[in-house]
Formats: C-alpha cells, structure tokens, sequence
C-alpha cells in the first residue's frame, strides 16, 4: 500500500498535482465533522435538509458508517446529494427528528430535534377591525403571525406569548380601503445547537408555517 | 595505527622496488585503502515525501511535499571499537498543500561501538550505535520541533580500494509528540556506493504516527537520491 501511494505521489509531483483528500467517511474524525439541520413543517409534511461535512467538505459514508433519521419514530430515507447535503421528505408534521449517525470505527453522533405540535391554523370570522385566529398553543418557540392582502398593507406580529389565539387589530396593518382575500401565516422556530466534548458540533433550525385564508371587508 | 605504519612501509619497499618500471595504473603507492569504520561525508540530495497527516481531532489528510537537503557526516573512532558519529542536514521543503512549510534542519548524535571490523581490501565493518537527534522545521508535521532516541546499524564492504558499499539502518522508536499523545516510529534506511572520493545512493524512510481520535495511524514515506563526497 505504501509503494502503491508513493508511486501516485511520484506521478502527482511529475503532473503537478497535489493529492486530493479522500472522500471517504473513514479517513474523518467524527470530532471534525460539522453537522447543520434545517427543518420546515408545512401542511403537507416536513422538508428536512441536513448537511454533514468534514475538514475538507463532503464524504462518503463508508466503512459501515451510516447517517440516518426518525422521523417522529419512524425510519426515513434520506436521500444524498452526493456531496453532502442530505434530503428528506415525510409526511410527519411535528414530533422528534432525530438524527443518528453511526460509526463502527469512531465515535457515534445522536441528536433530537424538536418541534412544534401538530396544528391548524382557524381564522374566525373577522370584524371590521378585528381577525380573531387560534391554533394549537405551544412554548418554546418564536411565534409570529403575519397577515397579507391586497387590501391592506400587511405585516408580522410577534407574539410574547404562545398562548393559540390571537385577535389581529386589522386597522393597525395599513388598510387601503375596500375588502379583499387575506393571508395569515402562523410560524413559530427555534435554533440551537448541540456540542460534542465540549466543542459546537451541530446546529439547527426548526420552522413550522400554517397559513389560512380568509374573506375580509372593513 | 599499526597496520597503517605496516602498509606505508610495505609501500615504500614496493615503491624502491620498482624505482626503475614504467608508471602504471593506481596501486598502493598512490592509493590510500578506505577505513572501515571511519568517514567524513557532505552530501547533496534530494526527496519526495508522501504520506497522511493529522488534521484537526482526527482526520487524515494525504500530503506531498519534495525536500531538498543538505547533509555533512562524519563518524570517528577514538579505539578500534569504540567511536560516535555526528550528522547534520538542513534544507527546504516545499509543499503541494500549503506554503508553511520551508525549511528543516536536523542534528544527530551516536556511540557507536564496531561489532566487526577488518581492515584492508576486502574488508569491512559492522558498526552498531545508539544516539539522540533532534530536529526543527515543518518538514515533520506532528512537531515544529522534536527530539528523539534512535538506534543505528552502519555497514560497509570495502570492495577494492577505489569502490565501497555502504549501508546504513536507524530506528527512532518515540520522539517528543508522545508528550502530545502522538506515537512516532521512524526508519531510514541508506544504501550508498562510493567510487574514490565520490558516493552516491539512495534514501527511504518510513514513518507511522499514531494517535488522534480515533486513534489511528498516519503513514509516511520518503523516498530519495544523494550524491556527495567522502573521505573514509
């Protein structure tokens, strides 16, 4: 194995290359890998997009090494990119993600990602001023509510508190006269990250967006 | 220095002898015969240098790097069994991954004791040692700076007066990045012809670091060419 190297080493100088890193997950210490997680509830599921690299960018999982996910308890593909960015699709709203990297030959990796509890979005019927919303109340996460429409210049509330319900004050998101179609969008995300030895070694972002429409004339 | 009075004599003889015969090819008139065991050395050569490194907690990382070198040698017995060597080589390293790695230099000291010695045409020696070098520059990369035991085996063949074969073996078992959990263990090794004052050879070490997380082992060959004059 050494003659092999060093006669591609002689043929590398020879060419003027430099030899590559290995792609390959063995050749990386789990301590120098870097794992970012981003995931986005929708009404339809949940993308998942989780990127896992190491000191000199992506790698093959190799040697029995094996990257996986569960979402809500469930077993879920992910799908590599064949660089580093891994993909999934499931049809789980809310629940655990966690992400489970083993490694036979090194240190093994899990991490627990939390996220919103299942909701809908309900719109009661608005007043003139007044769009009363509610949905599934939770803690720990950013909450916002945002209203769009043609009739009305829009914008973002950011609530103190989660408490699954609230009354947007209409007048105070620039009216422009007339009813129209509004969009209200409830999100609520967290970040964080998680440390391995004593080192940042993952970080995450979790979103979850709800939107419903609703007729509204001042 | 016996046998060294024993030759000049012989040789003077020789030379009255035949004070009166047409000049002819070198002989031991004009021919000093090698030292088994002795030598002064300067040295001039060239290698590449690939292998694995460290990077970061773990990870291995091949390399390339092309060294050049300088080296003066030089080995002195003070009994006929008994005698130390000294070596010194520096010289620039340059590097297909990075420009940070410029120059070296590297000092050895050993006691060498001659296990077999035989003087004269035909001879040779079998020289046995243990010493200390140390060695600064980024040609190491798990040390700027590092210090290390080594045991040595040195022989030689003195094939006639004019030619001699020459080869040498060093183990280094440990050096200083121990104390950074590093387990260093190298081997050179030299094969060198020499043809009067002239020598040339052949270089190849290899070296396995092992440590990291995981722990494992980073390979390292170095493999070259010298040409240099020597004096035994």
């Amino acid at each position: 194995m050494r003659v092999l190297r060093f006669a591609f080493a002689l043929a590398s100088l020879a060419i003027g290359c430099a030899i590559p890193p290995s792609r390959s997950s063995t050749e990386i210490s789990t301590r120098d890998m870097r794992l970012s997680i981003s995931l986005e509830s929708v009404s339809t599921g949940t993308h998942v997009r989780a990127s896992l690299v190491g000191p000199f960018g992506g790698f093959d999982l190799d040697g029995g090494d094996s990257f996986s996910l569960y979402a809500a308890g469930q077993p879920t593909a992910l799908v590599s990119d064949g660089v580093y960015t891994f993909t999934a699709e499931p049809t789980v709203r809310s629940g655990d993600f966690v992400f489970d990297l083993v490694r036979p030959a090194d240190r093994g990796a899990r991490v627990t990602i939390p996220t919103p509890p299942d909701t809908e979005l309900v719109a009661d019927p608005p007043t003139a001023r007044w769009l009363p919303v509610r949905w599934t109340p939770s803690e720990g996460f950013v909450t916002t509510l945002g209203v769009q429409g043609k009739c009305l210049a829009g914008g973002t509330v950011t609530l103190a508190q989660d408490t699954g319900s609230y009354a947007l004050d209409l007048a105070s998101l620039g009216p422009k006269g007339g009813g129209c179609t509004l969009t209200v969008t409830l999100t609520r995300s967290a970040a964080g990250s998680a440390y391995l030895l004593g080192e940042p070694w993952m970080s995450y972002t979790a979103r979850q967006a709800r939107t419903v429409e609703v007729a509204w004339t001042p | 220095m016996a046998w060294r009075s024993g030759l000049v004599a012989a040789a003077l003889v020789a030379s009255v002898g035949e004070a009166h015969a047409e000049p002819s090819s070198p002989d031991a008139t004009t021919t000093r015969i090698p030292s088994a065991v002795e030598e002064v050395r300067m040295a001039a050569g060239g290698s590449l240098v690939s292998g694995s490194l460290l990077e970061g907690h773990g990870s291995r990382r091949p390399y390339l790097d092309a060294a050049g070198e300088l080296d003066l040698a030089a080995q002195r017995f003070f009994t006929p069994r008994v005698g130390m060597s000294f070596a010194l080589a520096f010289g620039p390293t340059l590097s297909k991954l990075s420009t940070d790695r410029q120059f070296f230099a590297r000092l050895d000291l050993a006691l060498l004791g001659a296990a077999v010695r035989r003087e004269g045409v035909g001879g040779g020696s079998l020289v046995l040692g243990f010493g200390a070098g140390v060695s600064g520059g980024d040609r190491y990369w798990w040390g700027p700076i590092r210090a290390y035991p080594y045991f040595v085996a040195k022989g030689r063949w003195l094939a006639s007066r004019e030619l001699t074969f020459h080869a040498a073996y060093a183990f280094s078992p440990v050096d200083t990045a121990a104390a950074k959990a590093l387990w260093v263990m190298e081997h050179r090794g030299e094969l060198a012809v020499g043809v009067g004052l002239l020598q040339t050879g052949v270089r190849l070490a290899v070296t396995s670091v092992r440590g990291g997380d995981p722990y494992r082992t980073y390979d390292g060959v170095e493999a070259g060419v010298f040409v240099g004059l020597g004096v035994y």
